[in-house]
């Protein structure tokens, strides 16, 4: 039921000026974790994902009186999350590095450099295997496989068909298996 | 994910109809992205200074885009003036190029005919058109 989620209903708050900006840092209180968890995965740096939850969130705010309410106002909310994170990693990949090819590599070294990364050596090979990935298959997998967000959910989010995201999945997951057994031989 | 999740995903890779990588594997436990401590207490407060520093910063732009057609208006008229400027600066040079060919023409008729008569046509101010029809009737006398 949509009433009983805490979330929704802050929506009839939100469009009241008067409550509008109680009811938006309730919004963040209740989403924050989850959104810096998804964005995180994305950008795999704390600090980077800082910056992005923070724009999300201004985003989110300055687009209030846009939002229709045809998706729950938490897929929206992701919604804006990942183009974010997403903008965010093709921005850093056009101005930062010579060859932008290279970026995964310097995300992976930037990931081991982050102090607010406690990952074992498995761990971020199965990063290393993830950023391996094109740029959808990875944000279907970490969505699927660390948020466990339902095909119905991913398919809200990111505008695809839940069996093109299915499809996406298998491969991405198969790729990853692959990825890890042929670092493994060697 | 932890490495015994890895392993077994890797070894069971041989067992096609077997799902792998199966979503959820990887517990909030084992998580190595951590944050820093007390992170989420105080995000609201954090965000909302965000979005009142963004608003402000807004403000800013818009405030600037008041003044911009001030500073418009400023370069048109500056511009104005400048073209002004121009227009009589190119009137002044072209009456004194009508000027000097008027007397050119003067002293070339005074060369030609050194009577008063003509010395006269030169010191009446007569434009070069009058000069030449009365040098003409003067031909045809």
């Amino acid at each position: 039921m949509k009433a009983e989620n805490p979330i929704e209903q802050l929506l009839p708050l939100l469009r009241d000026e008067r409550s509008q900006r109680k009811a938006f840092a309730d919004l963040v209180r209740l989403t924050g974790e989850s959104l810096y968890r998804h964005i995180r995965r994305i950008v795999l740096v704390h600090e980077d994902a800082d910056d992005v939850l923070q724009n999300t969130y201004i985003k989110a705010w300055r687009s209030l009186s846009g939002f229709k309410g045809d998706s729950a106002l938490f897929t929206w909310l992701y919604r804006i999350a990942t183009n974010e994170a997403l903008t965010f990693l093709s921005r850093r990949r056009m101005e930062s590095v010579p060859l932008p090819e290279d970026y995964e590599d310097i995300m992976l070294s930037r990931l081991e450099a982050d102090p607010y990364y406690d990952g074992d050596a498995m761990q971020l090979k199965l990063q290393q295997a993830i950023l391996t990935l094109p740029e959808k298959q990875r944000l279907v997998f970490n969505m699927r496989y660390f948020d466990q967000k339902s095909y119905a959910e991913i398919a809200a989010i990111t505008g695809t068909s839940e069996g093109a995201l299915k499809a996406s999945y298998h491969i991405a997951a198969k790729k990853i298996e692959s990825f890890i057994r042929s670092t493994d031989d060697i | 994910m932890t490495e015994q999740n890895i392993s077994n995903a890797s070894h069971r890779a041989d067992r096609p109809n077997e799902t792998r990588l199966e979503p959820g594997s990887e517990r909030a436990g084992n998580d190595p992205f951590r944050v820093p401590d007390g992170y989420f207490d105080h995000l609201d407060e954090r965000v909302m200074e965000a979005i009142d520093a963004a608003e402000r910063s807004d403000r800013g732009d818009q405030a600037d885009e008041t003044r911009r057609p001030g500073r418009r208006t400023f370069s048109l008229a500056m511009g104005a003036v400048a073209a002004l400027a121009l227009v009589v600066i190119g009137i002044y040079v072209v009456l004194n190029l009508r000027a000097d060919t008027q007397q050119q023409t003067r002293e070339i008729v005074a060369a030609s005919h050194p009577d008063d008569q003509y010395l006269d046509l030169v010191t009446d101010q007569l434009s070069s058109e009058e000069i030449e029809d009365a040098l003409a009737q003067l031909e045809e006398e």
